[in-house]
């Protein structure tokens, strides 16, 4: 084989492995539409209703980029269900000062900052990221709370163009964008994929992993702020979060994450969190049309989350897990 | 003073704590101390009420369920996992008890205990055979058995036969207690579980090289911390009488903070004391009632509870054994 039929051969190669992934979520996308359909055939998917699920998943598959940074570098972050509380609650409060400057920048400016928090505990406690996130989130909590009162923050009907189309899509797809953007062409991109696969490497290779860990937790929060606008606008509501209330909101974007994590070898993870938040929609949507009582929606969670997991991790003989 | 010579100041401090800290006497002491700082603060600021015959056993009475059922954790936490799906396993194991009430009491604990078991066996399963990190499978599991117990009382709270609430007494309780914390003290101490426990911990490709089957503990574990907070259900519903949908919520976040506050390192391994149980739900209980009696809000109380929670971890958290924090 000459070079050139090899180069040629290769870049087939590589072209139908980029598509193998997103063919692969496609299909997934129309057996699950199947099954809900033929048990259900009138009360799920149709057009309309397709968009509406994809629209309201566009919401959590923001978040599920922001997680990504993290999960990417093999660190957790459980305070995202409270960042997006407090930051649709202030958007909320601020829209009614400012207008769309105040829905827009506000949530963006106090999700960052909350990550940046994040980050700069976590650095200097030296405790695992997972309980920095957990300790951190009642505390966010109690602040949304003292912030509201305890009273459910309703948006302006003047202020919730971000909740419909295309201005939904419009936002979310920009986010899309600036994701693909630092993933593939920035220096965060290739070093959350080192410290992922191995810190102790890339700090000996001169990688400043504190640096990029506290940038990932930064660029989680700035998401999680995108989320918060598209969450609240859409939804037009939110109450404050008490009790640890807000974990359950760690979930949905978590598995669109997952989703990412295992198509990444097929170089599309925006894709793959995008079509992922989409599939669990479907079956969210599809239980309700099949009439199952909204309280099995966690168990549905629960069971899909384990069921992703499992598959997506490869269980390696002898490998420590705590 | 130049910047330099108060930075090296500032270190100096930084690492003669640090020494200090990493000292075993240091672990063994502090934790007292806060305890009984703790009760000196909120005895001078609600001017002797905490301490009150009447409170005390008001306090008491909110221990007994949770020192039950941070035993099992305390195990799973000193090999270095983690636990998150107690508060749902107390909210099931509660339900299978009031149902069973109806037939025989006996017959009630043991289903309390059986169900607290499967739930652990799932646990166990996912962590073990599958290799996911047992921070993401309890909380998975918390998720999903937490959608049941709301299920199971969407109409009405599930209540027990009511003649149950005559074995509230004192005397039960505290024969219960004190027989599980003795028969786990004796298990931790004495046994080459216990050791092993430790070992893994601290080390656990070690402690497989040395001959310990690493993954039949952890899932034996998650069983038996499943059982025993399947038995802390009996305590549970024998006080109240019923289980709703809120039944066991927040309780894993309890167990974490109260073990945590208790001086036991969130990595587990030899630095674990069985004192940790003790001292952490006692201390726990008196900070909370004690915010609640001075007057605080909720929110207030929580977000002190996470600010302490975190100063705390931060503080007891086993460095050396650290080299990468994920």
């Amino acid at each position: 084989m000459d070079n050139a039929e090899f180069v040629k051969k290769k870049s087939i190669e590589v072209y139908f492995r980029k598509y193998f992934g997103v063919l692969l979520l496609i299909f997934l996308t129309i057996i699950f539409w199947l099954i809900f359909k033929i048990i259900s055939p009138n009360n799920f998917g149709t057009p309309g209703r397709l968009l509406s699920y994809l629209q309201s998943s566009l919401i959590y598959a923001v978040g599920g980029c922001g997680l990504y940074f993290i999960v990417a570098m093999g660190l957790w972050d459980f305070s995202i269900g409270a960042n997006l509380v407090l930051s649709s609650i202030l958007a909320c409060y601020f829209s009614q000062q400012y207008g769309y400057l105040g829905l827009i920048l506000v949530p963006i400016v106090s999700g960052t900052l909350i990550g940046l928090l994040n980050g700069i505990v976590y650095i200097n406690f030296h405790i695992p990221s997972m309980i920095v996130t957990v300790g951190l989130s009642l505390i966010y909590e109690s602040l949304s709370v003292f912030a509201t009162h305890g009273q459910e923050q309703i948006l302006g009907p003047n202020y919730r163009a971000f909740g419909m189309y295309p201005y939904n899509v419009i936002l979310a797809v920009c986010a899309f964008i600036f994701v693909s953007l630092v993933i593939k062409y920035t220096k965060m991109g290739t070093y959350m994929y080192a410290i992922g696969s191995n810190e102790y490497l890339a700090k000996n290779m001169g990688v400043d992993v504190n640096k990029f860990k506290v940038l990932s937790f930064v660029i989680c929060g700035f998401l999680v702020g995108i989320m918060s606008i598209l969450n609240i606008s859409y939804g037009t509501s939110m109450t404050a979060a008490s009790g640890m209330s807000s974990m359950s909101m760690n979930f949905t974007p978590l598995m669109g994450t997952f989703f990412g994590m295992s198509f990444r070898k097929y170089g599309t993870p925006v894709i793959a969190i995008i079509i992922g938040e989409f599939i669990i929609s479907l079956i969210f949507n599809g239980f309700v049309a099949i009439g199952a009582p909204t309280t099995i929606q966690k168990v549905v969670t629960g069971i899909a989350l384990l069921l992703i997991v499992t598959i997506t991790t490869k269980p390696v003989r002898g490998i420590v897990v705590k | 003073m130049t910047d330099l010579q108060n930075s090296v100041e500032i270190n100096g401090f930084k690492s003669k704590l640090q020494k200090y800290l990493e000292k075993p006497i240091a672990r063994n002491i502090l934790p007292v101390i806060g305890l009984i700082a703790v009760l000196i603060v909120f005895t001078i600021l609600t001017s002797g009420k905490i301490i009150s015959p009447l409170n005390i056993t008001l306090l008491l009475d909110g221990v007994y369920v949770l020192m039950i059922a941070s035993i099992g954790v305390f195990f799973i936490m000193t090999m270095g996992c983690l636990d998150f799906s107690q508060g749902s396993i107390l909210g099931i194991a509660s339900i299978v008890f009031s149902y069973l009430s109806g037939f025989n009491i006996l017959l009630a604990i043991i289903g309390a205990i059986i169900a607290g078991a499967l739930i652990g066996t799932i646990n166990g399963f996912f962590h073990v055979k599958r290799k996911i990190p047992s921070f993401i499978v309890t909380i998975c599991t918390m998720f999903l058995f937490r959608g049941f117990i709301a299920y199971l009382t969407t109409n009405s709270p599930v209540y027990a036969v009511s003649d149950i609430l005559n074995y509230n007494t004192v005397l039960v309780k505290l024969i219960s207690t004190v027989v599980i914390l003795l028969l786990a003290f004796l298990v931790f101490h004495f046994t080459k579980l216990g050791i092993y426990l430790k070992a893994i911990g601290a080390g656990e490709i070690g402690s497989r090289f040395a001959g310990v089957d690493v993954d039949k503990i952890k899932w034996l574990m998650y069983i038996v911390a499943g059982m025993i907070t399947g038995f802390a259900a009996f305590i549970n519903v024998i006080e109240v009488g019923s289980v709703t949908a809120s039944g066991g919520s927040m309780f894993e976040t309890e167990i974490l903070i109260a073990l945590v506050l208790g001086g036991l390192p969130i990595t587990g391994g030899v630095m674990a004391r069985f004192s940790n149980i003790i001292t952490g739900v006692l201390t726990y209980k008196v900070l909370s009632a004690g915010l609640n009696m001075i007057g605080l809000t909720t929110q207030t109380q929580q977000l002190i509870e996470g600010v302490i929670f975190l100063l705390v971890v931060a503080l007891f958290s086993d460095r050396k054994s650290l080299h990468i924090i994920k």
